[in-house]
């Protein structure tokens, strides 16, 4: 009996000085740990808080679509952010002078469309039908660079989540637009048509050809010279850039042409439409090529060229000397997150033009695997037999290659290397871009016309 | 013959035994203590630092080489943290065995740049010095392999612009005295520096490109 006791005893004794020896430690071990919760907790906060700024600057630079009239001075922004944004400061600069104005308090960029004054609204001196560099910074750090508004285009408008800088529908011509005798429209490039009856769905993107001209013998793209009976409504359009997308839904008892015609196509098949007399016009939607700017430094790139298309973009370039006969060598970066080194983009382009062998390649690179690629380029027959091509694009298949999403923003980079007699490289800087694919607007037209 | 050794007191036995658990307790934890207080140290800086490059926006608004001038100027902004600190700049392109890639505030490691307060040719932001917090880490990010190219006495110090935010100062205008070639594209790679316990530490890379 007291030897259990005993035993009792010293296992009550030991358990004791097991609790006092653990709270001690514990006591002691507490502060240390939660010094590291702390850490914990507030490297989590601060992820959150730098996530949270970052998110804050791509809402902005997809919120704000701007271009810029160099004839009269006026950056269009469309705020689409439903705040007002302010702007810090703005860079301006003609290739050989630069300007620098900062405002403190701020320039509001109010939701909706805003008009800015270079010179009235922003101070700089500088001709504005020289600028050739514009950049505008907000308080969140975003930098706004507009690219040339197109030569007819308006302030580019966001309608139906489309980047659109045009639709004209029923709602505004009730009953449609009714192209009357001596009207035509002409579409080239890799467009699609669908005939129900009388009516015909055009969609697709465009490439200008010389086998068709329009003012000062430029290649032509698309026209629609509309004569309508309504006097109030005057039509005239005339395009010659790589890369614009057209919508068009037409009725029409007139024939027309639908031909197929691979002049400005590589790798795919292009066709021209072309329609002379009386037709009605249901929907016409227009989407204008961005041209971004890089004439400053004389180097062989002088703008680079992005649009959305129905389920990618096309992505390109505008050459500086389309008289020189040569090699042209380019590359094409597309990156989801900006990268330091342009070879970590998910996606690369490279092409080739060779002017004088009429030879031309376009191949992509993406996660190891080489497609070769669909390609268009502006070609001219001044120099005719050798073809002058001053503009080269690249149709890039984004949700299928790179999985992203409409709304998304991509980075873009392209560089031109022209190669006679030594070879000059010029490439572009970054430039984001926001994926509004124009299939949505398409599928949603076509459907109220030709059912599902 | 009796046995005679007598049983030690429970309660004696029991402070024994808690002494003995604490000791071993106490000198374990001052082990870790002493390594996670290093660990704790070196969290903190690194904490300090992720909450300054989070806060931290400075914009390049441009960069542009000047042929005439063999110069490249970079347009800085403060976007509003309270100050920031302009350290080392690098343009990696242009390596050679002297280090002419590598520029520092005061021409402190190899070479100088300057920064202007907006369009003047004489106003400075403020100059700061302080010792390096992580001399290897610089050798790191700058890629620098022979750290003998570098002063002994300029080993541990290295210098710092003070940016202020853009609405008490408006713009700044970096000046990188430097001949580049035509024709070709080069990148440049700015860091920003944070002052923790009186030493200097790299805190956040900013990297823009400029096609000559």
């Amino acid at each position: 009996m007291g030897s259990n006791n005993v035993k009792l005893r010293r296992g009550l004794a030991g358990l004791v000085a097991g609790l006092i020896a653990a709270i001690a430690l514990l006591v002691i071990a507490l502060p240390v740990m939660m010094q590291y919760q702390q850490h914990i907790t507030k490297s989590y906060h601060i992820k959150e808080y730098a996530t949270m700024l970052e998110e804050q600057k791509e809402a902005e630079e997809k919120g704000l679509a701007s271009c810029y009239d160099p004839s009269a001075g006026i950056i269009s922004i469309n705020n689409t952010l439903g705040e007002n944004v302010t702007i810090v400061l703005a860079y301006a600069s003609d290739g050989e002078n630069e300007e620098i104005k900062c405002f403190q308090p701020g320039k509001i960029i109010a939701p909706g469309i805003n008009k800015i004054s270079i010179a009235d609204d922003l101070g700089i001196s500088l001709d504005p039908s020289r600028i050739k560099i514009l950049k505008l910074v907000t308080s969140r750090g975003t930098i706004i660079q507009p690219p040339y508004c197109s030569e007819t285009a308006p302030a580019l408008v966001i309608i139906a989540g489309a980047a659109l800088n045009m639709l004209l529908e029923e709602e505004q011509a009730p009953g449609g637009l009714l192209a009357a005798t001596g009207s035509e429209t002409f579409a080239h490039g890799l467009i699609r048509k669908i005939v129900n009856n009388t009516l015909v769905f055009i969609n697709g993107t465009l490439v200008p050809t010389p086998e068709s001209t329009g003012s000062g013998y430029m290649p032509l793209a698309f026209r629609a010279d509309l004569k309508i009976e309504d006097p109030n409504i005057d039509l005239t359009i005339e395009r010659y850039d790589v890369g614009d997308y057209l919508l068009m839904v037409i009725n029409t008892t007139t024939s027309y042409d639908y031909v197929q015609s691979d002049i400005g196509c590589y790798n795919t098949y292009c066709y021209t439409f072309h329609i002379r007399g009386e037709h009605l016009i249901y929907a016409l939607g227009y989407s204008y090529v961005l041209k971004y700017d890089d004439s400053d430094d004389n180097g062989p790139l002088k703008y680079t060229l992005i649009n959305n298309g129905y389920d990618h973009i096309v992505i390109g370039v505008e050459f500086n000397n389309p008289e020189e006969t040569g090699l042209y060598n380019g590359t094409i970066y597309v990156s989801k997150v900006k990268v330091s080194d342009v070879s970590e983009s998910d996606l690369i382009a490279k092409f080739f033009v060779d002017k004088t062998g009429k030879n031309i390649n376009a191949t992509l690179y993406v996660n190891g695997n080489i497609i070769n690629a669909t390609a268009f380029y502006r070609t001219y027959y001044i120099k005719d037999p050798i073809p002058s091509i001053d503009q080269f694009a690249i149709y890039v298949p984004v949700e299928d290659l790179l999985n992203v999403e409409f709304g998304e923003s991509l980075w873009i980079k392209t560089a031109v290397t022209y190669c006679s007699s030594e070879c000059v490289t010029d490439d572009s800087e970054w430039i984001s871009f926001t994926y509004n694919p124009l299939k949505l607007i398409v599928d949603l037209i076509y459907r109220k016309y030709f059912g599902s | 013959m009796n046995n005679l050794r007598k049983p030690i007191s429970p309660v004696l036995s029991a402070v024994i035994l808690a002494a003995t658990i604490i000791a071993v307790g106490v000198i374990v934890l001052m082990w870790i203590s002493g390594h996670s207080s290093m660990v704790i140290r070196q969290s903190q800086i690194d904490l300090i630092r992720s909450e300054k490059a989070a806060k931290e926006n400075l914009v390049i608004v441009h960069a542009i080489y000047d042929a005439d001038g063999n110069k490249v100027i970079i347009y800085l902004i403060n976007m509003g943290h309270d100050r920031v600190f302009l350290g080392p700049i690098r343009i990696p392109e242009i390596r050679s065995a002297n280090y002419e890639d590598i520029f520092t505030p005061g021409g402190i490691w190899f070479n100088p740049y300057t920064v202007y307060v907006n369009d003047t040719d004489n106003v400075f932001p403020e100059m700061v010095e302080f010792k390096v917090g992580g001399f290897p880490e610089y050798l790191e990010n700058l890629d620098i392999r022979d750290y003998t190219q570098i002063p002994e006495d300029k080993r541990e110090v290295m210098r710092a612009y003070s940016l202020k935010p853009y609405n008490t100062v408006g713009y700044y205008r970096v000046e990188i005295p430097v001949t580049l070639s035509t024709g070709v594209t080069y990148s440049v790679e700015i860091w920003s520096l944070v002052p923790i316990q009186n030493k200097l530490y790299l805190c956040k890379l900013y990297a823009t490109q400029i096609t000559t």
